[in-house]
């Protein structure tokens, strides 16, 4: 990129921001650079990612969609390939993340501002199976145990936990507790909502494990159990609400300093994403529900990227 | 009762089955003898990391400059696509079709791209067929380069066929890691796993294709006077043009089955994204709708190629022309022109999901029957063995003195009687029932290498018997010995009833034809559909677990056995089934005494594929959650932890191989024949 | 006989041995190899002497047939000839050049302009048609496309295809696709052409048709011709002089009715007894310069004896043949004779 083109970018801007007096803004950086942000797998994530390509927009940039695996696209991130990741789950990251933030290639900005829940979900029906429903002690009641064996786990419970690969803490927790149960991994995101259909469609028993906000929960009516106390405060043994967070490419903040900035101060509301998924869910398109949420929120918006430039 | 003499091999098979039997009692004694001891294990996967990592980051510019390169002509590619509106596209498809294969498939070429665009799917459709348009001719020039290269120096072979075996089993997900860091997060790594995968179809075509031009035209080509180079471009490449179309044809199919599951990178919004996303939503319309544009563009492209390879070069180009023009005419008379259907065909896609869960919640007893009989009557046992699931909460009854006594005493008297006149099958019994007693994960770690051993000696000679024993050493010494077994046990119950399944099928398409036409199609979809598509139903019907993995590697394992078998039997020669029904058989005995033993080289050609397509489905079987190679090769992928993706990977590549070796028919085995 | 027509090839003391190392055996510079010793060495050793000591000159314009049966190793003989195969160890001379040393780039010159080849299984280009399969090595030497197609359609037309020019390989029966190799041998105008069992791989009546049409085209273009063969019909019908081959030895030369009068050796009898020698002794064979021919118009030295059969059963006892010779019916009837000891009647 040219200085001329910068020069001409910069000055685009300054007229589309009515030209204030640039005291203490940011630098708006490679405004002619495109921003690439990452839309992960899930309805959740690609609704904030659409959100804050909006916002950056707003603020006078070139943003550009790429759809991404989660695994795959923390390499993109360190390259800088994909430049911002805006909803990463702190609880599936593997090991991919600690060692790419270790090694300084890509920055954490901090939470996204989500409303996050984790624990373990059963079908609303289930209550009339094991009225001592949602606390934990229901799952020491043979009674309901049984409804919950198959002859994988007899005569165990049967608990439908993460991916193997997204770590095995239920089973930790179980094993805690004594808990008549069998952890089975799931296999995949997938699978468990595929098998939380299934168990409200046909009224079979299912405990699982879960997080929230997601789009499922929506559409299924589930209960969260109390959890007993934990045995320690350690990720291992105790589940608590896990972290979203913004996540940047380490040559973000020096190639566009004000979208730094932007990025930094963004939030959104569980309640928002919620509201956005279910109109998903009922056939808006992605982008109409993210431009919904712009219209409907500049007072949000608008200090964020004032702020960032001036 | 008298025993017969029995020969050297026969003496040590009995030998190895007492000592297996020894073994697997020992086993109740000291478990050191079930798992592979973990004192042994060393830590491979770090080792393996120490050598990639240097070498991929020594290569990573190398592998930088190669990003570059691809990805310049595949957004040209893709954006020339995206410009074009789609009645042009379908214009110019359409009359390629013609040009190929005649009205029918043109016609069939406008229906389904348009039904493509019904389904809303045509932007994503398009960036596959981009990421095609790349990796397939790289794939045939690559592999061409390699096959013509293997004619040249036939000393290369050997070792070339090995890499061709490995290339085409390893699973991708498994070299994901290495090629990510080398190649960058874009659609380079997924087009050169991709490319790595469909390259072997060419090479092989290639070299069947040189092997087979006639010496006369090398040596009419010389005596003309032709130069080295003449003589390859001008005389041999056009005389194997048919079969290296064949290599053609096979490439593009293998590329984009690839293509789809190498989506999980993401980044180019493409229909195996899309395929993903919605497995990962669990939406069966979705995916389904997805799929089904794969299966199309799949049979258009199947269809076109081949016909291409049929036709050669003595058709008019004319037609192609004009559709080429008038596609361009519409092109830039409709450019800039949103002609996309809306969304209607996406919300009546996802009404199919809505069907599907009131059919689960009609028949959920019945398919829970279904599956728990499977469960206890052959997943269990083949799993646990008699003596693992043998409680009073499973079977009713608990595992006495008595009752292991009566299994040992039972077994041996049916061991000895059936193999009163045939040893080896008295034998193979006596296996069998000590199977059924551990289990397949719970045989005795010892037996199973020398069971292999031995196995693998006699079918393949030193250098299988090394494979073997080296792919097992691999597996144990780096902790991976409960999930192969765990993975050779899903394919083996998995290939068990496929073949058994297929096998049935294919008799009945070989003798109706009208059962062969409409079992054709839904083979074609089985093999091409995404095979995540199955996991949707599956799950619903089956739950979580082994059994939703079996269901869905055996849909897709089922297929060999029905093509190979129909195949073998339509081709036994008239003049024989001639001579028997002159002799008298009846249709059971034709079948049974006639049929069947002379197919017997492509029924075991068909065993050999139904394994080889289970062992391919592992990978895939672990998003239904199994604890098997496939999961450990997920579980790699999300730490990052390349050296143990590759070795994971590397086992099932291992299995395979001995596999294909051990099947090959006894003509193609290399060293002994019987 | 005008003056010793000009030898067009030489060869002397070929050797081509498959094996594993047959270099090894022929690293004997200076001293003389003992042909029947060595080739039993070969054998015992695991190598097979599929040409051996073979000698002989093919003159220029002749038709030199090499017979013998399969694994007599006519066949690679010829491969060597035209250095399909490289020998072992010999020399070959053809156009003041050893042809055993040429390689590459001179190797190539001589087989664009001076060798054609037809093949027993044809070795047409399938995917080029009958024209451009003739015009296959104008092209390879460059000629440009006019010109060669030119040519080519000349040389169709010569093999009396000239009609299926557009036509693929697949599309013409046998003997036609045969003609369509002889016209691409031919088109080069070589000096020197080899025949491969031409005819073997067709049906025997066409197999009769196109040896006159070869026979024909070689009155016109007298070249010189090197021809290979199994059929010793074949052999007598179109030969000038026969080398008769047995386990890679070349056992007889000579024209065929010295092979077939006086066999050098029992094999060579026995495979010449099928013979009907009254159709394959010619008049010219039999026949002496005399001084006072006999009245009447000469006869040609071509036909067979048997033509005199007629004549014979009148009395008549002196036969005049072209060039002022004469047959005496006493050498025919002892020729006639032996037909009828070896109850030879074979076509």
């Amino acid at each position: 990129m040219t200085r001329k083109s910068i020069n001409a970018a910069v000055s685009a801007f300054a007229l589309a921001a009515m030209g204030f007096g640039p005291a203490h803004a940011a630098d708006p950086g490679a405004t002619g650079d495109t921003i690439r942000i990452a839309m992960l797998e899930w309805t959740g994530a690609q609704i904030t990612s659409q959100v804050v390509g909006r916002v950056l927009e707003k603020a006078g940039y070139k943003v550009e969609y790429v759809t991404a695996g989660n695994y795959p696209h923390f390499q993109g991130l360190a390259d800088g390939e994909i430049a911002v990741s805006p909803e990463i789950w702190l609880n599936n990251v593997g090991d991919i993340y600690p060692k790419a933030l270790e090694a300084g290639q890509i920055e954490d900005l901090g939470t996204l501002g989500l409303q996050t829940n984790e624990g373990w979900i059963y079908p609303k029906f289930m209550e009339e199976l094991c009225p001592a429903l949602p606390s934990w002690e229901a799952l020491n009641d043979p009674d309901c145990v049984a409804q919950l064996a198959t002859p994988d786990t007899l005569p165990n419970g049967r608990f439908l936990d993460y991916p193997s690969d997204w770590g095995s803490r239920a089973a930790t927790i179980i094993a805690d507790n004594n808990l008549p149960l069998t952890a089975v991994p799931s296999g995949s995101e997938g699978a468990m909502l595929a098998e939380l259909r299934a168990a409200e469609a046909a009224k079979t028993p299912l405990v699982m494990m879960f997080w929230a906000p997601h789009f499922i929960l929506a559409e299924v009516e589930v209960g969260w159990i109390e959890m007993p106390p934990c045995v320690d405060q350690s990720n291992e043994h105790c589940i608590m609400p896990p972290d979203v967070n913004k996540v940047v490419w380490s040559g973000f903040a020096e190639k566009w300093p004000a979208a730094h900035e932007v990025l930094k101060s963004f939030r959104l509301s569980t309640e928002d994403q919620q509201q956005m998924m279910l109109a998903i869910e009922q056939g808006q398109s992605l982008e109409a529900v993210a431009d919904g949420w712009i219209a409907a929120n500049e007072a949000a918006w608008r200090p964020w990227v004032d702020a960032a430039l001036q | 009762m008298t025993l017969p003499r029995l020969t050297r091999a026969e003496m040590l098979w009995v030998l190895l089955l007492a000592a297996s039997v020894l073994l697997a009692a020992l086993a109740h004694v000291f478990p050191v003898l079930r798992g592979f001891p973990a004192g042994l294990t060393l830590p491979l996967a770090d080792w393996a990391n120490a050598v990639l990592t240097p070498l991929v980051e020594a290569l990573r510019p190398l592998g930088r400059l190669v990003s570059a390169a691809v990805e310049g002509p595949l957004e040209a590619i893709r954006a020339a696509l995206a410009w074009l509106p789609w009645p042009a596209t379908v214009l110019l498809v359409a009359a390629l079709a013609l040009q190929a294969g005649g009205r029918g498939l043109a016609v069939f070429a406008a229906a389904a791209l348009g039904l493509v665009v019904a389904m809303g799917y045509w932007p994503k459709a398009m960036n596959t067929l981009a990421l095609v348009l790349i990796s397939v001719p790289l794939a045939v020039g690559i592999g061409f380069a390699l096959g013509a290269l293997a004619h040249r120096f036939p000393k290369l072979q050997p070792a070339l066929v090995v890499l061709l075996d490995v290339m085409q089993t390893w699973p991708a997900f498994g070299y994901l890691i290495p090629l990510l860091l080398l190649f960058g997060f874009g659609p380079t790594a997924g087009l050169a796993a991709s490319v790595v995968f469909s390259i072997p179809p060419m090479v092989r075509n290639t070299l069947v294709g040189l092997r087979g031009v006639p010496p006369a035209i090398v040596e009419s080509a010389l005596m003309a006077g032709a130069t080295p180079a003449q003589l390859f471009w001008q005389a041999r490449v056009p005389s194997a043009l048919p079969q290296l179309l064949v290599g053609v044809n096979q490439t593009t199919m293998a590329s984009l089955s690839m293509v789809i599951i190498i989506a999980i990178i993401g980044g180019f919004d493409d229909i195996g994204w899309e395929v993903l996303s919605a497995m990962r939503a669990a939406e069966l319309g979705r995916s389904l709708g997805a799929g089904l544009v794969i299966v199309l563009i799949a049979v258009l492209l199947d269809r076109i190629t081949r016909g291409f390879a049929a036709r050669g070069r003595r058709t008019g180009r004319r037609v192609l022309w004009i559709g080429a023009a008038a596609a361009l005419v519409l092109a830039v008379a409709l450019a800039g022109q949103d002609l996309l259907p809306g969304d209607a065909g996406q919300r009546s896609l996802r009404r199919l999901d809505g069907w599907l869960l009131d059919f689960v919640a009609w028949s959920a007893p019945f398919f829970g029957l279904l599956r728990n009989a499977i469960t206890y009557g052959v997943m269990l046992p083949m799993r646990l063995g008699f003596s693992g699931s043998a409680s009073p909460m499973v079977w009713g009854f608990a595992l006495t003195p008595a009752i292991i006594a009566a299994y040992a005493l039972a077994s041996l008297a049916l061991a000895l009687w059936l193999g009163r006149r045939r040893p080896m099958r008295g034998i193979a019994f006596g296996f069998a029932a000590l199977l059924v007693w551990t289990g397949l994960p719970g045989f005795p770690w010892p037996g199973v290498f020398a069971l292999a051993g031995v196995a693998c000696w006699r079918a393949g000679g030193p250098g299988l018997c090394a494979l073997a024993l080296a792919g097992l050493a691999l597996a144990g010494v780096s902790g991976l010995w409960a999930p192969m077994m765990q993975s050779i046990y899903l394919c083996a119950v998995a290939v068990l009833i496929s073949f058994a399944l297929g096998g049935a099928l294919g008799v009945l398409a070989a003798e109706s034809d009208r059962f062969s036409a409409l079992l054709r199609p839904v083979s074609d979809a089985l093999q091409t559909m995404p095979q995540f598509v199955f996991l949707i139903p599956a799950l619903m019907l089956f739950k979580v677990g082994e059994f939703t993995a079996l269901i869905a590697i055996v849909l897709y394992a089922v297929v060999p056995p029905i093509r190979y078998v129909e195949h073998g039997l339509r081709s036994v020669r008239a003049d024989l089934v001639e001579a028997a029904v002159q002799m008298g058989a009846t249709p059971r005995q034709m079948l049974w005494q006639v049929k069947l033993p002379l197919a017997r080289p492509s029924v075991r050609l068909g065993l050999n594929q139904t394994i080889m397509a289970a062992l391919s489905m592992l990978v895939i079987a672990a998003l239904v959650g199994t604890r098997e190679l496939g999961q450990q090769v997920y579980v790699a992928l999300s730490k990052a932890d390349a050296g143990a993706g590759m070795i994971a990977g590397g086992i099932i590549a291992c299995i395979a191989l001995v596999a294909d070796r051990l099947l090959r028919t006894p003509g193609e085995a290399p060293g002994r024949t019987d | 006989m005008a003056q010793a027509p000009e030898i067009m090839l030489s060869c002397r003391n070929l050797w081509k041995v498959f094996g594993p190392r047959p270099g090894y055996y022929f690293d004997t510079a200076g001293y003389r190899i003992d042909p029947d010793a060595l080739a039993a060495r070969l054998r015992r050793e695991g190598h097979i002497p599929a040409v051996a000591d073979a000698s002989f000159d093919v003159k220029k314009g002749e038709i030199f047939v090499i017979m013998g049966l399969s694994g007599s190793g006519k066949s690679t003989l010829v491969r060597c000839l035209s250095r399909l195969l490289d020998i072992e160890h010999g020399a070959m001379e053809f156009d003041g050049r050893d042809l055993g040393r040429v390689g590459g780039r001179e190797l190539t010159e001589i087989r664009r302009r001076k060798m054609g080849m037809v093949f027993q299984s044809f070795g047409l280009m399938p995917h080029l048609t009958a024209l451009e399969n003739v015009a296959f090595p104008l092209k390879l030497r460059g000629m440009d496309r006019a010109a060669r197609e030119a040519r080519a359609q000349e040389m169709l037309d010569l093999v009396e295809l000239g009609g299926r020019a557009d036509a693929l390989p697949t599309e013409l029966s046998g003997g036609q696709q045969q003609r369509v190799g002889i016209a691409r041998s031919l088109a080069p105008d070589p000096e020197l052409w080899f025949l491969d069992e031409p005819f073997s791989a067709l049906d025997p009546l066409i197999r009769r048709q196109m040896q006159d049409e070869f026979l024909r085209l070689q009155r016109q273009l007298k070249k010189t011709i090197v021809f290979i063969t199994h059929d010793i019909m074949e052999a007598c019908r179109l030969a000038d002089r026969i080398a008769l081959m047995r386990g890679g030895r070349i056992i007889q030369i000579g024209t065929p009715a010295e092979i077939l009068l006086s066999p050098a050796d029992d094999y060579v009898a026995a495979f010449t007894a099928e013979v009907a020698l009254g159709r394959a002794i010619r008049l010219g064979d039999l026949a002496q310069p005399d001084a006072a021919p006999p009245e009447g118009a000469p006869l040609s030295a071509r036909a067979p004896i048997e033509v005199l059969l007629p004549a014979l059963a009148a009395g008549q006892r002196r036969f005049a043949v072209e060039g002022g010779r004469v047959v005496e019916a006493a050498a025919v009837l002892e020729v006639l004779h032996r037909d009828a000891r070896h109850g030879g009647t074979a076509t």
